[in-house]
Order: C-alpha cells, then structure tokens, then sequence
C-alpha cells in the first residue's frame, strides 16, 4: 500500500468489516472475543472503545506521521495508543459507570490489542486524515460486529435473550454461557465463514 | 550523538504531550465519576424507601479497623454536627478517642487519608459502611450496608436494604467474580429477592436448601417482569407469601456460592444491629451530637 | 555466587514465616468448614473448663465474638479443637484468647495463614486456578500463533516467565515509590506499557551483548510479549490487589507459569492433530479453539478451590 493509493470509504469499510475482519479473518485480538461475548452489551461497549482508539490512534499516527521519528516510530504509536485508551478508560468510567464494571480490565488491556498497532503500521503511518479515519472506522465497526455476533450467538443461546431482554421463557442451550464456550463459539464460527466463503468462491467460480 | 538527541527529544515530547492530554481529561472526568457513582448507589438506595417519604437526608457511617501494636480497634467515620468525626472504640465498646476529620468523606481513596490524619499513630484499615436514610425529622427510615463476603471465587460486594425494624427490605449486589451462567446468577432477582421480608429473628435461623426453585415462586420474586408487562405486583406477592418463611432456595450450579452470599447477608446483618447501638451510646458518651438520632428520641 | 544469594533469601522467607509463634499456643490452623484446631506446647489439664476460658474473634471485627459451641482437648491436652456455630475458612485471620487457668492472664494467638503458605497460594491461584489462558482468556494471540512447536511454546514459555517476572517487579517499584505517592494514578496505563516496551528493548539489548546463544533461542520471542495481554494484566491486577513486593512476585511467577504450561499443553495437542483427519474448514485456527475450549472446561474444575 503506497501512499498516494486512493481508498473509498465504502472500501474501507468494507475491507475492515469483511474482507480483513479482526477477529474471523485477520484473528488478531481474540482475548476479548472468548471473554466478554457472553452477552451483546459487553461485546457493545468494548467494541466501541476499540473503535474508539483505533480512530483516534489512526487520525493522530497519520496527522503527525512526519514528526515522529523512524527509529522510535513503535514506542511512539504505543504512547498513542495509551493515551486515547486511558481516554475511553476514564471517559466510560465517569459516563457509564455501571456497565465499565464489567469490562474495566479489559478496556485498559486494549492497549496491547495488536489490532491497533498493526493498522498503525500497515495503514495510518503511510496515509494522509481521511483514508486513515474510514480505515480505523472499518476496523473498529469489524472488530465490534464481530463482538457482537458472537454476543448475539451465545446470549441467544446461553440464555435466551438479546441484550439482557428475555425473548424465550427457557434456557435452550445453557453451555453456551458458560465462560469456556467462547472458545467453541469462535472455532465454530471461523470455520463457518470460512465454509460459507469457501461455497461462496465456488459458486462465483462456475459463474 | 545528535541523532541520538533529537531521538529522545522527539519521545520525549510525546510523552509530554500524552501526559499533559491525560491530566487535564482526569481533572474533568474524575469529578464526574464521583458525582455519577454516589448518584447510581443513591439510586438503588431509593428503591427501599417508602414512595411518600417525602425529602430524605443520607447519613453515612464508615467503619474502620484500626491497627496499633498487636491490638485492633474500631474506628467509626460519623457525620456529626458541624463536620465528621472519628470515633474509636475498642472491642468492648468503650471510648478510646474522638477526633473531628478534616476534609470529604464520600470519596474513599479522599476519606482514607483524611482518616489517617485524624489518627494519633497506628495504621487504619477500610471495612465497610452503613448509611442511613432519614426523613426531615432525623427519623431512620431505612439502613444501607454496605459491606464484601467471600463468595466461591473472590470477594462479592453487596448492599443490603433494612427496614426500620431491621427487617431485609433487599439485597443488591454491586460487585463480585464469579462465574458467568453460575455463581453470576447471585445478581438475579429471583435469588437476591428471596432476602426480601426476613425479619432479624428470620434470618438469624435463615438456611441455604437445594431444592429447585417452584415455578410460581419464581414468578413473583422477577419483580422487574412484573412492570414490564403491567401485572400488578400486589397478586404476585400473595404467592411469594407461602414461600417467603422457607430457606433460600440455592442457585442450581452454584450452591457454593448461594451458601456464602445467604451467610455473608446474615453475618453483616447481625454486626450491623449490634454495632449501631454501640455507636449510638458511645456517641452519647463521648458527647459526640450525630446527625442521626436513636430510635424514638 | 547466586546459589548462595538463593539460600539467604530462602532463610529470609522461612524467618519472617515463623515470626509470628510463641506462647503456650504453637499453631493453629483451620480443620473445619466450623472447626479451629490448635497445638499447645503446654498441655492444659484435663479438667479444664472451656466455658469462658477461650474466645474467637475475626481479626477483620474484633467486636463481634464467634460463638464457641464446644471444645475437646485431644492428646493428653497437647491439641484443643474448637467447634464453632459460625462457619470459618482458611483465607481470613482469627484473634484468639486463651485462658489456661483462673489465675493465669489470658493469651492472645493470632490464627492466619504463614506466609510462604499465602506465597504458595498465590502462585497455585495464578498458574491454575485462575490460569490467565483458560480461566481468564487473555494471552490467546500470542498463545495461538506460538503453540504449533512444542519447541516454541518451551523458548516462548521460559523468555515469557523471565520478562513476566523482572518487569512486574519493575512495575510495582514505579508505581508504588512514583505513581502512588505523586497522585498520579491516572497515567497507569501509559507507564506500565511504557516500562514494558522499554523493558523487553533493554533485555533484547543486554541478551544480545551478554550471551549471543540465549539470545538466537529467546529473542525472536521477546518482540512478540510485547503485545501480550498478560503482560499488562498482572501489573494491573497486582495495583488493584495492593499486593507487597512478594506477593507480586509470587503472581508474576504464577502466571508466567501457567502461561507457560497452557503453551506447553496445547504445542503436545496441536503436533498431533497435525496427524488427524480433521475436516478442511476446521484445519488450523478453528480446531485450535476447540481443543483450546476443552482445555477450558477442564481447567473449570479447578475454579472456586482455595489453599
């Protein structure tokens, strides 16, 4: 990717969400992803802090890209990256103290997603605001969809319900909010993408 | 040497510019955090008082233990007139010293160093806090604990509500670590709701039995369901009636977990009933004017 | 040299452990989910009435009194077991009284855990209780991409305990001579990654200079802790604690172990599967999640046990 190379939003976005989606495709940042997708909330709120610091940290990498020195370019984006976490960190436990409870670990620990620093490097270090904006958008709205899928998944599941909303008067599979069951959850959903993008491929093959 | 240089300048800066970023968001968020957390417990706090109470005053009571030499006292933070004051009693209940505490108190990290000035020597150690809900009149319309137990993994932090007759009004369960889908089932209604009713001499026999939870006495201890779906909760209550003098029914999964929260619930109860008449005279005694007022005065 | 260093500080942790014993009352220790057993160093006689003569109190509320429903001497009146109404556990400390005759003043005895005991507990707690890769489910990047090899997860493993260690030390030096008493809590997360980064950079450094071998066998890995969780976790998690130098160490090592034997677990499994017929979807990361799930569960019988 050299600089100069035009990038749509829509590519962008598309390209986070779906083509090089953080959890499914790139399986960058999975701690997360088996920890706190046992109800959407929790894969809502700490996909939004990544979403947030992922934007942030790209629009500031690619603002001041041509300051920051070579050598030391990795400890400088990892001060970024700190320092807008411990933004979303102490933004979501003044404004949304009840839910960070839940989460409060896990928002500090986005620091060493390697997610972020890897879209710094890949991406923000070599282009200009916008396209680095609509990559880190495209990054945060994949890694948080993806959260969420995985929520939707086990909380319908697990307990059935949807964002803590009971929608069936039984628990069809309780497994399935057990802690251990993200780790099923995601193999089984890798390998379904990856079956579905498989048939997919296939299909447009024969076409 | 001047690459060098300007390397660590540059890195420099950075952290410089982050630090500075991060002080001035601290300095305006940290506020905020204390007002929103005091207003979130004072939330769940006003769910126990009666609807037509009127303008309620909060009056809260931490209770310290304090460390000199081998021996171990306690140290009640009271709102007295004018101010707090620290008050130091030994086991038995007997005045060991009073001091006024200089500085807020609602904060804890704030309120463990301004307890540390108050006191002469020795090392002081947070336990737990009782608030008291008082109508224009000083009358005590409901108490607050807010106290930890151990549960199956670490600490459960809880708040248990009580009526003017030391009856549990609710329990609440601010934080804990167990297990999702398992001892988590400890913040549910229908296992915090069975604490509902008990009266002092209740709960002092109160046991944990596993026996699955009767379908109709779930129904009417999910409370909250009730309102969402517009059923009176005056016909749901008749049905827990039957139930509500029986032991707690534990958690499927989790008995462990039900057990320690039942007895945790139990023991705060009781050293709360004790201690606060303990309080109450010792406060006398030392001429100490509390902003709240024993019963019936 | 450092053989010798090793047994001083043994010493050191065997000295402080002991410190607390002295008395007519040798230990005690918690027997009972309601049962407090004590050895005496003088037998008490077997007349001896129990009745007002011994009292139990939590050291956390010296003013509530634990009722004592009976007491029996065993062993010619060398061991007291005393039964309560109020259960008892072994993570608390218990302040006991102890009156041998009427005469006699009455003898305090402080009942907690020694201190190599917490130690151990605590590095039992981090390495399997509460294993940060199966029970806590951080890690899990750097623990899949280094599980293939069982020769990788051993190199990961021992550079990952080495760093874990050093830096947790590192981390709670600054925090509590710099952070803590400057009020200047909030720049946590900066610091603790910037002591890290700098850290691993350091050692990365030195281990080239120092020795060349080490080096071309754990410096690929150093790069790599970097972006582990884990290494951020247990600072967090040991300031959140207010855990002493020792107990710091103990978690750091604790974990760093169990990092280190879910690597190890998962590269004996993952050779294998290398060999199974497993359907095509399912070939790499996907299985890896799987078997890693049935870890997980495995290690969800270790939750809830105390030391």
């Amino acid at each position: 990717m050299s600089e100069g190379q035009h990038y749509t939003v829509l590519e962008r976005l598309a390209n986070g969400l779906v083509r090089e989606n953080p959890i499914f495709k790139l399986a960058l940042s999975m701690c997360p992803a088996v920890a706190m997708t046992n109800n959407v909330r929790n894969g809502f709120l700490l996909g939004l802090a990544v979403l947030f610091v992922q934007v942030a940290s790209n629009v500031t990498v690619s603002i001041f890209r041509r300051f920051i020195h070579e050598r030391i370019r990795i400890p400088a984006y990892i001060i970024i990256i700190a320092t807008w976490v411990s933004v979303s960190d102490m933004g979501l436990a003044a404004y949304a103290p009840g839910f960070y409870k839940e989460i409060a670990l896990y928002v500090k620990l986005i620091v060493v997603f390697a997610i972020i620093i890897s879209r710094l490097e890949v991406f923000a270090s070599r282009n200009t605001v916008w396209p680095s904006f609509w990559d880190g958008m495209g990054m945060g709205l994949g890694f948080m969809f993806a959260l969420m899928f995985v929520g939707v998944f086990r909380e319908f599941l697990g307990s059935g319900s949807l964002w803590g909303i009971e929608l069936l008067p039984f628990k069809p599979f309780f497994f399935w909010s057990l802690p251990p069951a993200g780790f099923f959850a995601i193999g089984l959903l890798m390998a379904l993408f990856l079956w579905l993008e498989r048939r997919f491929n296939a299909w447009r093959g024969r076409k | 040497m001047r690459e060098f240089l300007k390397i660590a300048l540059n890195l420099f800066v950075i952290s410089l510019v982050s630090a500075g970023l991060l002080g001035v968001i601290f300095t305006h968020t940290e506020a905020t955090r204390k007002r929103n957390e005091q207003a979130r417990l004072e939330q769940s706090m006003s769910r126990y008082l009666p609807a037509n109470a009127g303008a309620v005053r909060f009056a809260a009571i931490h209770r310290y233990l304090v460390e000199e030499g081998g021996r171990s006292d306690i140290g009640y933070v009271l709102p007295v007139r004018g101010g707090n004051a620290l008050l130091v009693l030994d086991p038995e209940g007997n005045v060991l010293s009073k001091t006024p505490v200089a500085g807020p108190v609602d904060d804890e990290a704030e309120r463990d160093a301004a307890v540390k000035r108050a006191l002469s020597g020795g090392e002081a150690r947070y336990a737990d806090s009782y608030i008291l809900a008082l109508d224009s009149s000083g009358r005590r319309l409901a108490s607050f604990i807010q106290g930890r137990t151990a549960g199956f993994k670490t600490w459960v932090k809880l708040l248990v509500a009580l009526g003017p007759d030391n009856a549990v009004l609710g329990l609440e369960i601010l934080e804990h670590e167990e297990d999702p889908g398992l001892g988590a089932e400890i913040e549910q209604e229908y296992f915090r709701n069975q604490f509902a009713g008990r009266t002092l001499a209740e709960l002092n026999a109160l046991g944990v039995v596993k026996l699955p939870l009767p379908d109709d006495y779930r129904r009417c201890l999910e409370r909250s369901k009730w309102a969402a779906r517009g059923i009176n909760p005056q016909a749901e209550t008749a049905v827990c009636e039957k139930y509500a003098h029986e032991d707690i029914h534990a958690i499927t999964g989790a008995t462990i977990s039900s057990r320690r929260v039942t007895e945790g619930v139990k023991r705060l109860v009781q050293a709360f009933v004790k201690r606060m008449d303990i309080v109450e005279s010792a406060a006398a005694k030392a001429g100490l004017e509390p902003a709240f007022s024993p019963e019936g005065r | 040299m450092s053989r010798r260093l090793l047994w001083a500080l043994l010493a050191l942790l065997l000295l402080t452990a002991q410190a607390s014993a002295a008395g007519r009352i040798l230990d005690g220790e918690v027997s009972g989910e309601h049962e407090l057993t004590l050895t005496l160093g003088l037998a008490l006689p077997a007349d001896w009435q129990w009745q007002g003569n011994v009292g139990v109190v939590e050291r956390e509320s010296p003013d509530i009194p634990l009722t004592v429903e009976s007491a029996r001497l065993e062993q010619n009146g060398r061991v007291l077991v005393l039964t309560l109404a109020e259960p008892v556990s072994s993570q608390s400390a218990y302040d006991l009284s102890l009156r041998p005759s009427a005469q006699e003043p009455a003898e305090k005895f402080t009942l907690r855990k020694g201190f190599l005991a917490l130690l151990f507990s605590i590095v039992i707690g981090a390495a399997l209780i509460q294993n940060f890769v199966f029970s806590r489910y951080l890690g899990l990047c750097i623990f899949f991409g280094a599980s293939g090899r069982k020769e990788t997860a051993v190199g990961m493993g021992f550079s990952f305990i080495l760093v874990m260690t050093l830096s947790a030390v590192f981390v709670w030096a600054v925090y509590n001579f710099v952070l803590r008493p400057l009020h200047l809590q909030f720049l946590q997360v900066i610091t603790f990654v910037g002591i890290i980064a700098i850290f691993v950079q350091f050692l990365d450094t030195v281990l080239r200079k120092v020795n060349p071998f080490l080096f071309k066998k754990l410096g690929v890995y150093l790069v790599l802790i970097t972006t582990n969780c884990i290494i951020l976790a247990v600072p967090l998690i040991l300031v959140n604690n207010a855990y002493d130098l020792w107990e710091s160490l103990a978690l750091a090592l604790g974990s760093g172990a169990g990092f280190a034997l879910a690597l190890f677990l998962m590269a004996c499994v993952r050779e294998r599967l290398e060999l199974a017929d497993i359907p095509e979807v399912f070939r790499g990361l996907p299985i890896a999640f799987v078997v890693a799930g049935l870890f997980a569960l495995a290690f969800l019988g270790f939750s809830g046990m105390s030391f």
